[in-house]
């Protein structure tokens, strides 16, 4: 049986669609083939889906609920006629689809745009026309505050103006890549028309319009089958183009049979795109600025937290010597030091997390806050590790993790234990030279896997040995030529200070890389521990 | 960055070239997003044209794993990873999380296989 879908808004417009494709989504978003224009229904609410020779509807997470029949909507529900979807303040009602086909959409065959705007190729009326024309247009685009909703401004416009049956924006973005930004459809069916490369390329290359008056013999379409076939047949395109460059290109398509766009109607969309092109400069420009300024709160809010987070002074043991020392980066890094004095023993624990960003600065907050916790009369490091990593792992849903060394230096018999998770053990270093922490098995970053096994090495230093923790901003700090500083020239610099204390070897090494990198600012945060340990002194 | 994309038998095959670190993963999550929006996913990444990839970039590549994962028939391969990538991975624990094969054609035979 075909179906249809009767929308009614508050406000009181009704529009109708036929039951077509496989998908329709239900959304505030232009781009949903049912386009409800109401705050409270999401940006892609709900969705109607073909699915086994029938129609279901089912939620798409929206914020608020969908009703179906009245009742929330918990699962997809199969459709039939009379049946009732509400969606913020509407309601869909489904009908037998041969009741009142005639309503169709797409039955209504709108006039050429050039007969109704008056606009004749010639005369001084024509131009006033024309000229009142784009006057509206400015007006109507002023109002806009950001892209997103300039751009259906935009698309509204286009709409009233030259009743496309498809019209979409593409913009190219910072990498350069042109992608379509908006796009807003009449009728069923909510799969935009790809756009031939060629035709983008081109109306972008040369910023220059172009009119296609039937897709079928048109060569910049041969290859492009899904177009012709999907019965997009006219097609006109102009550039978004100001004194700085082309920036983007809004098309509109429409089925021969609907509408047959001319001369005229480019020429409309010619004078619409190139008001749009100052509007859309001054729009991305300001919605760059705006993001740039709340990123750069963010960082210097998460470097806040960051720092204030780093133990103040070092702990004090007859016989135990430490040094650590983190140098941010400026755009804010993860890493953490930290330690815990508790009896006879001193948890100590070197981190990074993954990703610079408020969130990652949070996620390392609760990491130091979880080894302060679980460290204090925990059985063992590994022990510790995998109770930090199972809060961690524990509704994770931004996917962050730390890597982490994790140790306890026995203060009696100067014994450590150390975790590996996802990190490195560090070296220990002496008169014989630095060497590679051996004995600590891998075990997986923190955060990543609830049921992750954490198991710890020993690790004895001989009098005067030094335990040398890092993050891999110490290893992957660059030169201006490119070239990172690399295990085998920390192992040289640790090597030169061997016998220093651990502060003035924590100072040459990082003095070493900043020499290396030459003054360049770290790009990432560089964190380095030292320990060293003479028992019964 | 630089990302090439290819289609190749039924599977999405993105290559990154470059570093993989903080300025430029954001290319590299939003060049996956579109293909990890499919309803079932096939993605191989190709890491043969990258030389370092950060904690970063790994965070990336386990959101698309764990993407891959949740979605029924879901598959993602990596592949053509050089010895400093690979140790990247290797520190971390992650070797164990991804399907790892040393080529392109290998990693695209594993994904595409019914």
């Amino acid at each position: 049986m075909t179906l249809r879908v009767q929308v009614q808004t508050a406000e009181g417009s009704r529009s109708d669609y036929a039951l077509a494709g496989t998908e329709m989504v239900i959304g505030r978003s232009a781009s949903a083939a049912i386009v409800i224009s109401d705050v409270r229904v999401s940006r892609q609410h709900a969705r109607l889906v073909a699915r086994d020779g029938r129609w279901w509807v089912e939620d798409l997470g929206a914020r608020n609920r969908t009703l179906f029949n009245g009742a929330p909507l918990q699962h997809p529900e199969p459709l039939h006629a009379g049946d009732r979807i509400e969606v913020g303040d509407a309601v869909l009602r489904l009908i037998d689809g041969a009741s009142d086909a005639q309503e169709s959409e797409v039955a209504t065959l709108p006039a050429p745009t050039a007969t109704t705007l008056g606009l004749a190729p010639h005369g001084h009326a024509a131009d006033a026309a024309r000229i009142w024309t784009i006057h509206e247009i400015h007006r109507a685009l002023a109002g806009p505050l950001s892209l997103a909703e300039l751009l259906d401004v935009i698309l509204a416009r286009c709409f009233d103006l030259l009743e496309p049956e498809e019209g979409l924006i593409m913009l190219r973005g910072a990498d350069g890549v042109v992608a379509t930004v908006a796009s807003r459809r009449r009728g069923p069916g909510s799969q935009a028309v790809a756009i031939p490369r060629r035709l983008v390329d081109e109306v972008m290359g040369k910023a220059q319009p172009a009119l296609v008056l039937d897709a079928a013999y048109d060569e910049r379409f041969a290859g492009s089958a899904s177009m012709v076939s999907s019965g997009i047949r006219s097609v006109v395109a102009a550039p978004i183009v100001d004194a700085e460059g082309t920036l983007g290109l809004i098309t509109l398509c429409s089925r021969l049979a609907v509408r047959r766009f001319a001369q005229a109607d480019l020429d409309l969309l010619v004078s619409l795109a190139s008001a749009a092109a100052l509007r859309v400069r001054n729009v991305a420009l300001a919605d760059e600025l705006a993001a740039k300024r709340v990123v750069e709160h963010e960082l210097a809010l998460a470097h806040d937290v960051q720092m204030s987070m780093l133990p103040r002074a070092m702990p004090v043991r007859p016989g135990l010597e430490i040094a650590a020392r983190l140098t941010p980066a400026r755009s804010v890094g993860g890493d953490l030091y930290d330690f815990v004095l508790d009896g006879d023993r001193l948890w100590f624990i070197v981190a990074d997390v993954a990703g610079k960003s408020i969130a990652a600065a949070l996620y390392m907050a609760i990491t130091r806050a979880l080894f302060r916790a679980t460290a204090r009369g925990a059985a063992g490091v590994a022990d510790v590790a995998a109770r930090m990593n199972e809060e961690l792992a524990r509704d994770n849903d931004r996917v962050m993790f730390v890597t982490a060394a994790l140790g306890c230096l026995d203060l009696v018999s100067g014994a450590i234990a150390l975790v590996d998770a996802g990190h490195t053990a560090g070296v220990v270093a002496d008169r014989d030279g630095v060497r590679d922490v051996q004995d600590v098995p891998k075990s997986m970053a923190l955060g990543v896997m609830a049921t992750a096994t954490y198991t710890e090495g020993r690790v004895r230093l001989q009098p005067d040995a030094t335990l040398v923790l890092y993050t891999d901003g110490v290893t992957d700090a660059r030169a201006t030529s490119g070239e990172m500083f690399g295990e085998a020239r920390l192992q040289a610099a640790i090597a030169a200070a061997a016998l220093d204390t651990p502060e003035a070897l924590v100072a040459a090494v990082v003095g070493a890389v900043e020499r290396f990198a030459s003054g360049a600012p770290p790009e990432d945060d560089l964190t380095m521990l030292a320990l060293r340990f003479r028992p019964g002194r | 960055m630089q990302i090439a994309e290819v289609r190749q038998d039924g599977v999405d095959v993105i290559a990154p070239v470059g570093r993989i670190d903080t300025t430029t993963v954001g290319a590299l999550e939003a060049r996956l997003a579109p293909l990890l929006a499919a309803a079932s996913p096939r993605v191989v990444v190709d890491f043969s044209g990258v030389d370092y990839i950060s904690s970063a970039g790994l965070r990336v590549l386990l959101v698309a794993a764990r993407r891959v994962q949740s979605a029924t028939g879901g598959r993602l391969a990596l592949c053509g990873l050089g010895e400093s990538v690979r140790q990247v991975f290797q520190l971390a624990g992650f070797l164990p999380l991804f399907t790892i094969r040393a080529n392109r054609e290998a990693a695209v035979a594993q994904i595409a296989a019914p």
